[in-house]
């Protein structure tokens, strides 16, 4: 009956069949934005508040602590993709003529740090680049360094080249291999066309290659995007106390012993959902439908 | 698009039906009252009998190996051998977490079978669950080995000013130290007040940093620089007014800015835990950790985690010293079996190998040592003939041991250092 000739009930069959998951996911999911939502505006019954209002918004727009948050969250975000994406568009290119027979080992390389917790990544971190790491360590035995502080602060610094570090190095793979899947395959044909038709290499790059890859690379960027700026261990291990992002200013309102923090904690929370949201809404134009598009234009 | 929207419609407004049945669902509240009450005026025998062949989630601050081997091997081992209770020791980084998932099972309408069994808990976080009713008791005063306690003792009895009412039931004492190596500074050379301490960190930039608070250590040694600038903790006895607070916590920020550029790193950040503060001494970059151990801190010398020649020692103007407590939720699911970890704990025996830094960590006893008789008393004497180089004399440490303040100090002083010392200038 799955296999039914009719598109209509085809669509129904497999709707149905997804419900149960989407259940799940989706209700837990949405649960979980409605408490905090609830809980952004002041609702908390546990201690006695019980009328909705906007003042943790408010306090939080007020609050230099949380523009410079937001910022510095978003300047790391930025920097970490834009990066990372210029080394896996160089990446990709260079692999692609390797086929994943000659070049077992090269693909291998590429991939293996795709399953490593980005948390193991940024205490790996700490280990290899701290002051008193393993290279502050070896350039003090050959004597490059007479202290641990003499080695230039590169994790927990006030810049966040730390967290951008361990950001670039766990996603430019992931970029990559969403690039190289593209560029192995069905673009070849394209390419030998052109260049029947007399294009240079500059040509069949700008005009080809590129084009092809652009919406599996904007749409992997923006997915680095919406996680980088969301995620909350790896700026916890390998950020300054005193430059705090968006999701460690909301867990330390959440931990703090006075209830009355809490909403606070949940407006930034609310702040973060807003921004993943507008990342979602660029992500279905210019990432898949633009990848759609192009395929039925072509 | 349409499609999108409606589907995302059906399911919003699912959810929004899910999360408002959580909230009715209060109907067993009635039987689960009446089990507790059988727990509190129940005799011994039931509550054991009740606790046979349950797991106790045990929540606590896992930033120690030498407590978390303890906890897991001494405490373990007993309870599943007399007992037949298991013991699930889940470690958090700050007591506020296990605080926060009994809150939220709270704010879901839960009355029963709480995923948090007992929780190792101090003054702030135990106000919290206080101010959201959230704890089971009184049960305290119901454990056979509270005749070791002394409750009559106001520091027994309350806890950051608030009293414990039996909701809470002692574990230790602890009492706030500095450590330092003794190959790299000379005693006398040492600071003995935060006006000495702040000469001596000027005299050695970069060599000095502490904690931040909220981090447990990190906000005693703010706290204790409140005391000295403002005249002593005899003036805070009082309940907190934000004014008069404010007047005086101003010293100490000033204090700590301007210490602050020749802190370690120019105080541009600051360790997050004592773990890592602890890390940074061994590695040479600064000259001073903490530790709360009032049995010293040979256990992190004997297990490779402090240099040999490292020693801790207190200010002559004081630190700060208090007991600490384990609570158990409202809605704990083995409440009787938490009872019977709260009972063991006290025992004479396994408290003295706590404290005994060969055996347990060095923890302080939370039990008054006038109470035992026999074999116990001599446990005792034995301890405290034990204690060497590598802890502060017992009687030193009482000399200097100064109270904590209320609850509501903490968070203030927590939140002021982070808006004058930490974003501040």
């Amino acid at each position: 009956m799955y296999y039914s000739a009719s598109k209509p009930v085809k669509r129904i069959l497999l709707s149905l069949m997804l419900v149960p998951a989407l259940l799940l996911v989706a209700g837990t999911f949405l649960a979980g934005l409605f408490i905090t939502g609830e809980q952004s505006l002041d609702y908390f019954p546990l201690i006695g508040k019980t009328t909705l209002s906007l003042h943790a918004y408010s306090a939080l727009f007020h609050s230099s602590v949380f523009y410079r948050s937001l910022l510095f969250s978003l300047g790391i975000s930025l920097a970490s993709t834009v990066i990372a994406a210029l080394f896996a568009l160089i990446l990709a290119q260079g692999l692609r003529r390797y086929s994943s027979k000659q070049g077992g080992w090269l693909h291998f390389m590429l991939q293996f740090n795709l399953p490593v917790p980005h948390v193991v990544g940024a205490i790996s971190l700490v280990l290899l680049l701290g002051q008193s790491g393993l290279i502050s360590r070896l350039a003090y035995a050959a004597g490059l360094i007479q202290q641990p502080s003499q080695f230039p602060i590169l994790i927990l610094d006030q810049a966040g080249i730390g967290i951008m570090l361990e950001y670039v190095w766990k996603e430019v793979p992931f970029i990559a291999v969403s690039v190289l899947s593209i560029l192995k395959s069905w673009i070849v044909p394209y390419e030998k066309q052109l260049q029947l038709l007399g294009a240079n290499a500059w040509q069949r790059w700008r005009l080809v290659t590129l084009p092809f890859m652009l919406p599996s690379l904007t749409a992997s960027s923006i997915i680095v995007f919406a996680y980088t700026f969301g995620s909350f261990e790896v700026p916890y291990v390998l950020g300054s106390v005193s430059k705090p992002t968006l999701p460690i200013l909301a867990y330390q309102a959440y931990l703090n012993p006075d209830l009355t923090h809490r909403s606070e904690a949940m407006a930034i929370n609310g702040v973060i959902t807003i921004i993943s949201l507008l990342l979602i809404v660029l992500y279905m134009r210019w990432g898949e439908g633009y990848a759609t598009k192009q395929h039925s234009s072509s | 698009m349409k499609r999108y929207l409606l589907a995302t419609l059906v399911l919003c407004m699912l959810s929004v039906t899910l999360a408002a049945c959580s909230y009715s669902r209060t109907s067993d509240k009635a039987l689960d009252a009446d089990s507790n009450a059988a727990l509190l005026s129940g005799s011994w025998d039931d509550v054991l009998a009740e606790a046979r062949g349950k797991t106790v989630n045990w929540y606590m601050w896992g930033g120690s190996d030498a407590i978390n081997e303890f906890v897991d091997q001494k405490y373990g081992t007993e309870l599943k051998e007399k007992y037949n209770i298991t013991l699930h020791r889940v470690p958090i980084a700050d007591t506020a977490e296990a605080v926060n998932k009994v809150l939220n099972e709270k704010q879901a309408g839960k009355a029963k079978d709480g995923s948090v069994d007992l929780i190792w808990i101090n003054g702030e976080n135990f106000a919290t669950l206080k101010q959201a009713d959230a704890l089971f008791g009184p049960f305290a005063s119901k454990l056979p080995n509270a005749k070791y306690v002394d409750y009559s003792n106001p520091a027994v009895q309350k806890d950051f000013g608030l009293d414990t009412e039996g909701y809470e039931s002692v574990w230790g004492s602890a009492q706030f130290q500095f450590v330092y190596d003794s190959n790299r500074i000379k005693p006398e050379e040492l600071p003995r007040s935060y006006q000495d301490l702040k000469a001596w960190i000027i005299n050695h930039p970069g060599r000095f940093t502490y904690d931040a608070p909220p981090d447990f250590t990190g906000t005693r040694f703010v706290k204790q620089l409140f005391y000295e600038m403002s005249g002593g903790y005899q003036n805070w006895a009082k309940p907190f007014e934000q004014q008069a607070f404010d007047a005086e916590a101003a010293k100490a920020w000033n204090y700590l800015n301007e210490i602050k550029p020749s802190l370690w790193r120019k105080g541009e950040t600051y360790p997050k835990t004592v773990a890592e503060l602890t890390t940074l001494f061994n590695n040479n970059e600064v000259d001073f950790a903490f530790t709360q151990d009032i049995g010293g801190i040979a256990t992190d010398i004997g297990k490779g985690k402090l240099p040999k020649s490292a020693r801790p020692y207190v200010f002559d103007t004081g630190t700060i010293g208090d007991y600490h407590y384990v609570a158990i939720p409202y809605d704990a699911a083995h409440k009787a079996a938490a009872m019977v970890v709260a009972n063991l704990i006290l025992e004479p025996k396994l408290q003295f190998e706590k404290s005994d830094p060969a055996k347990g960590w060095g923890d302080g006893i939370g039990i008054d040592p006038s109470k035992l008789e026999g074999v116990d008393k001599q446990l005792y004497e034995a301890l405290k003939s034990k204690s060497g180089d590598a802890s502060v004399p017992a009687d030193e440490l009482l000399k200097h041991k100064l109270p904590d303040l209320q609850a509501a100090y903490t968070p203030a002083l927590e939140e002021g250092w982070k808006t004058h010392v930490l974003f501040g200038k």
